[in-house]
C-alpha cells in the first residue's frame, strides 16, 4: 500500500524552495536608482520605425525629432530641426536647417540626410504621402526646397507629424534601433513590452538630465496604476480613473490636461429630419454638456463650445447660447407635442443615433442623449456600429452619430475643417455641401499668411457653429500620475507628442 | 496504424484547407477597412480618391478568389507576407510572439499539472471527506475565479505590497511567475476533477475487481491499470487545452504586458492587419491539428483497444 506522505513532504519542500526563490528574485527597483526613470505608456508598439509606428513612440520617448514642433503654450508651430522657413512661390517652400546637429551615430544631419529621411517617410507611410503632397525635394546648400502638388499652406504644420521624424536612413534595423537626433538613444527594444533608453551625450540641445529611461507599454489601466504604487514606475500615462483619489491620498501627483480631441454629435444633413436647421439646433440645445463631463467623463474633460480647444489662436469666442429651448426650436420647425410625442404632419420625430464601443464614453453619451430626448417627446433609436468611418460614409440610414476625432493635431485648423466640411473631405460624414462654406474653405486653402489664415479659420468655425452641422460635446482630458517625490520637470502636453524630454529628471 | 495515420493526415489536410479559406474569407468580411487604418484617417486628411488608390495598390479591388489564390501561392513558398502595422515579415513576428506565449502558457500548464496530478489522484484514491473537501475547494476556486482576476490579486500582493515580483513586462524568469501561476490555478481545477472522476470510474470496473481477486498489489492496480485507463479522456482535454493556449492567453498577456500571440492578435484585429491575422489563423490551426493527431496516436498507444474514440 502506497501513501501520499511522500507527496506531501515533497510538496512542502517545493513550496519552501519556491518561497526562498521568490524572495531572492525581487524585481529591480529601478525607480530608486538615481538618474533613471521608468515611464509606463498606455499603447504598445511592435516596431520603432518612426515612419510607420502609429503610437509615435520614438518621438514620445525622445529618440527622434521633427523639423518643426508644436509649442504647447502658444499652440503654434515652432522651429526644431528646421531653423526657419518661407514660402518662395505658391507651391515652393524653403526650409533652412539648424547647423551642427548630428545623428546619434555621429553622422551630420545635413540637407541630403533630411531629404533622404523624408523620402523614406513618404515611401513607407501612405498617410504621410497624402498629408505632405510633396512633388519634389531639392537640396540647396543647407536649405531644402519643397515643391508641393498644389498650393498648400498647411505644409509646414504637417511636418509636426511624428511620422516625418528625421532619422539616419542608412542605419540598419530601423524597426528596432532607429538613429534619430533626440536626447535619448535606443539601447534595447522588446516589441510590445518596452524600450530602454540611454542619454545621447552628443545631443545638440541641452543634454538630458536623466541617464537612462525605461519606456514601458501596458494597455491595462489597472496594471499601470499598480506599477506606480509598487514603485516599479515613476510616471504612468492614463492611470485608472477610479484610482485617482487613492493615488492622490498616497501622495502621487495627478495631471489633468485637455487634449485636441473633441467628442461630437455628427448630424446627417442630407436625409431625414436633421436637414432642418431648427431641428439641429433643438438637438444641440438638448445636450447637457456639463452633465456629460461630470457623470460620463467623471470630470476629466472640458465642455466643448466648438471643435477646437479655446487656447488655439483660431478658436472663436462663441456668443453665449440663447436661452431658447429645444422645444421652442422644434415648434419653429413645425413640430407639436401630441400624445407625449413630437410630431409634424402626423409623423413622430424619431431619430437613429449611431455609436460605437471603441471609445467607451460614446455609447454612454448616446444613452444620456436618448433619455434627455425622451423627456421632450423625441424618440432616439441607438444603433451600435463597428467602424464609424466605414458605416457613415457608405450608409445614409442614420440621423445622428457620436463621433470623436482630433481637430488640430498639428496646430492648424485646415485639416479638420477641410476633412469635415469640404464636399471632398474624407470625414465629411454629415454630407455638408454648402457653397458659401466651400468657397471659404477654398480660400483658406490658398491663404498662407498665419494671421490671415487664423482669422479665416476662426470665421469658418463660427459659421459652421451657426449652421449647426455638428454639435460639439466635450474635450476629454489626459490623466497622468507620477511620483512627485522623485520626478521633476514632467509636463503633460496637450498634443501628447513630447513625453520623455531632456528636461525630465529625478531627485 | 498506417491506415489510421493516412486517414488522420488526410483529414488534417482537408481541415487546413477549409481553415485557410475560412480565415481568408472571414477576415475580409470583418467590419473595418485596413486602408482607413493605414492612412490614419483619424489624424490625417485623405480624400475618397486617395483611399481608392491605396485600395487598388494593395489589390483589395480584385475579386476575393484572386486574392485568395495569390495568398495561397505566397504561402506555398512559405511567404506569409509583411505586417501592415510594422512592415516586418509575418512569420518572424508570429515566431517571437509564440515564444512569449509558450513561456507563460508552458509554465502555467506545467504548474497546473504539478498541482492537479497529485491532488486528482489523491482525491480519487482517498475517500476521506476532508481530502474530498479540500480538492473540491481548490478546483471550485480555480474554476470560478477568472485567471486575470487571480492575476490582479497576486499582483497586488506579490508586486505591489511585497515587491517581490514585477507588475509587468518580460524580464527573465521572475516576470513569468505571476502570469503562469494565475493561469495554472484555472487550468488545474479542470484536471483535478477530470482525473478523480475518471480514475474512480476505472476503479469501479470489473477487471479491477478481478485483478484484486488475483492478489495483484493495490499500488500496481492503481497506477498500472486505473490511472493508465483513465488517461485517454484526460489526454483529449489536455489537447484541447494546448490548442486554446496555442491561441494565446489574451487577457493575461495584456494585463502583464507580456508580448504573446494573443496580445499581438488583439492589436492585429484592431488595426485590421490582414496578413498577420491570416498567418496567425493558419499557423495556430496547423499547431492544433498536429496536436490533435499526436494525441490520437498517443491514445492509440496507451489503449490499443480504443480506435479513434470508439472501443
Amino acid at each position: 500500500m502506497f501513501t501520499y506522505k511522500k507527496y506531501l513532504r515533497q510538496t512542502v519542500r517545493t513550496i519552501a524552495l519556491g518561497a526562498v526563490l521568490l524572495s531572492g528574485c525581487s524585481p529591480e527597483t529601478e525607480s530608486t536608482e538615481s538618474d533613471h526613470l521608468t515611464f509606463v505608456y498606455n499603447f504598445s508598439t511592435l516596431s520603432l520605425d518612426p515612419h510607420r509606428d502609429s503610437s509615435y513612440v520614438p518621438l514620445r520617448a525622445g529618440v527622434t525629432e521633427t523639423l518643426v514642433r508644436l509649442d504647447d503654450e502658444k499652440l503654434t508651430v515652432e522651429p526644431w530641426l528646421a531653423k526657419s522657413w518661407k514660402n518662395e512661390t505658391e507651391t515652393v517652400w524653403r526650409l533652412e536647417l539648424q547647423q551642427g546637429i548630428t545623428f546619434q551615430n555621429g553622422k551630420t544631419v545635413d540637407a541630403d540626410a533630411v531629404k533622404s529621411s523624408l523620402e523614406r517617410s513618404i515611401a513607407e507611410n501612405m498617410g504621410v504621402k497624402n498629408a505632405l503632397k510633396i512633388k519634389s525635394i531639392k537640396v540647396d546648400g543647407n536649405d531644402l526646397l519643397f515643391e508641393t502638388n498644389t498650393v498648400y499652406p498647411e505644409f509646414i504644420s504637417e511636418l509636426v507629424n511624428p511620422n516625418t521624424a528625421i532619422i539616419d536612413t542608412t542605419a540598419k534595423k530601423i524597426e528596432a534601433r532607429p538613429i534619430g537626433t533626440g536626447p535619448f538613444t535606443v539601447s534595447a527594444f522588446s516589441p510590445g513590452t518596452k524600450v530602454e533608453l540611454t542619454r545621447f551625450e552628443g545631443y545638440w540641445g541641452r543634454p538630458a538630465k536623466l541617464e537612462t529611461v525605461n519606456f514601458l507599454f501596458n494597455e491595462d489601466a489597472g496594471a499601470r496604476t499598480m506599477s506606480l504604487q509598487s514603485g516599479q514606475a515613476d510616471i504612468v500615462y492614463r492611470p485608472e480613473a477610479e484610482s485617482v483619489d487613492r493615488l492622490k491620498k498616497n501622495g502621487f501627483a495627478i495631471d489633468v490636461t485637455e487634449t485636441f480631441r473633441v467628442h461630437q454629435l455628427t448630424m446627417n444633413v442630407t436625409d431625414g429630419p436633421m436637414q432642418s436647421l431648427p431641428v439641429r439646433k433643438a438637438i444641440d440645445a438638448l445636450i447637457d454638456r456639463k452633465q456629460l463631463v461630470d457623470h460620463v467623463l467623471q470630470g476629466y474633460a472640458t465642455v466643448a463650445t466648438g471643435p477646437f480647444i479655446s487656447s488655439f489662436p483660431f478658436a472663436p469666442d462663441y456668443e453665449q447660447r440663447t436661452d431658447q429651448t429645444a422645444i421652442s426650436y422644434l415648434k419653429q420647425a413645425g413640430y407639436i407635442l401630441q400624445d407625449g410625442q413630437m410630431q409634424k404632419d402626423g409623423q413622430p420625430l424619431t431619430l437613429t443615433l449611431l455609436t460605437y464601443s471603441a471609445r467607451p464614453d460614446l455609447p454612454l453619451i448616446a444613452q444620456v442623449l436618448q433619455d434627455d430626448a425622451k423627456k421632450i417627446g423625441i424618440t432616439i433609436k441607438i444603433r451600435q456600429i463597428d467602424v464609424p468611418e466605414e458605416y457613415m460614409s457608405s450608409h445614409r440610414d442614420w440621423d445622428l452619430a457620436t463621433y470623436s476625432n482630433l481637430t488640430a493635431p498639428r496646430g492648424d485648423a485646415g485639416y479638420y475643417l477641410n476633412a469635415t466640411y469640404h464636399p471632398q473631405g474624407g470625414l465629411n460624414f454629415s454630407g455638408v455641401n454648402d457653397g458659401a462654406l466651400t468657397k471659404q474653405l477654398d480660400q483658406l486653402n490658398r491663404t498662407v499668411n498665419p494671421a490671415k489664415r487664423n482669422a479665416l479659420a476662426e470665421q469658418i468655425a463660427r459659421d459652421v457653429d451657426q449652421k449647426q452641422f455638428n454639435s460639439f460635446l466635450l474635450h476629454p482630458a489626459t490623466l497622468v500620475a507620477y511620483d512627485q517625490s522623485r520626478v521633476e520637470g514632467w509636463k503633460t502636453e496637450k498634443s501628447e507628442y513630447y513625453m520623455i524630454t531632456n528636461m525630465l529628471e529625478v531627485k | 496504424m498506417g491506415r489510421l495515420l493516412i486517414r488522420q493526415a488526410g483529414e488534417a489536410f482537408l481541415f487546413l484547407f477549409l481553415m485557410t479559406f475560412g480565415s481568408f474569407a472571414s477576415v475580409r468580411l470583418l467590419p473595418g477597412d485596413p486602408v482607413l487604418t493605414l492612412l490614419n484617417v483619424d489624424e490625417l486628411s485623405a480624400t475618397p480618391e486617395q483611399i481608392q488608390d491605396v485600395r487598388e495598390n494593395l489589390g483589395f479591388d480584385k475579386p476575393l478568389y484572386t486574392q485568395y489564390t495569390d495568398w495561397l501561392i505566397s504561402i506555398s513558398r512559405l511567404d506569409f507576407g509583411e505586417s501592415f502595422m510594422t512592415g516586418r515579415p509575418v512569420f518572424s513576428m508570429l515566431q517571437d510572439s509564440y515564444q512569449a506565449t509558450f513561456e507563460i502558457a508552458g509554465t502555467g500548464l506545467l504548474l497546473a499539472l504539478l498541482l492537479a496530478l497529485p491532488l486528482g489522484t489523491w482525491s480519487a484514491y482517498s475517500n476521506h471527506p476532508a481530502v474530498r473537501f479540500f480538492t473540491d475547494i481548490v478546483s471550485l476556486l480555480g474554476a470560478a475565479v477568472p485567471s486575470f482576476w487571480i492575476g490582479l490579486i497576486l499582483t497586488d500582493w506579490f508586486a505591489v505590497r511585497l515587491v517581490w515580483l514585477p507588475v509587468m513586462g518580460r524580464d527573465g524568469i521572475e516576470s513569468v511567475i505571476l502570469p503562469a501561476v494565475s493561469l495554472s490555478l484555472a487550468l488545474a481545477s479542470v484536471y483535478i476533477q477530470l482525473l478523480r472522476i475518471n480514475i474512480q470510474k476505472e476503479l469501479a470496473k470489473d477487471y479491477i475487481q478481478i485483478a484484486r481477486a488475483r492478489g495483484i498489489a493495490e499500488k500496481t492496480i492503481f497506477w498500472k491499470y486505473a490511472v493508465r485507463g483513465s488517461l485517454p479522456p484526460v489526454l483529449a482535454v489536455f489537447t484541447l487545452t494546448l490548442g486554446s493556449l496555442a491561441g494565446g492567453v489574451v487577457i493575461l498577456e495584456v494585463v502583464f504586458s507580456y508580448p504573446g500571440v494573443g496580445k499581438l492578435m488583439v492589436e492585429a484585429v484592431l488595426q485590421r492587419d490582414y496578413p498577420l491575422i491570416q498567418g496567425y489563423i493558419l499557423l495556430t490551426t496547423g499547431i492544433i491539428v498536429t496536436l490533435n493527431l499526436l494525441m490520437r496516436l498517443l491514445t492509440q498507444c496507451l489503449r490499443p483497444d480504443w480506435k479513434g474514440g470508439r472501443l
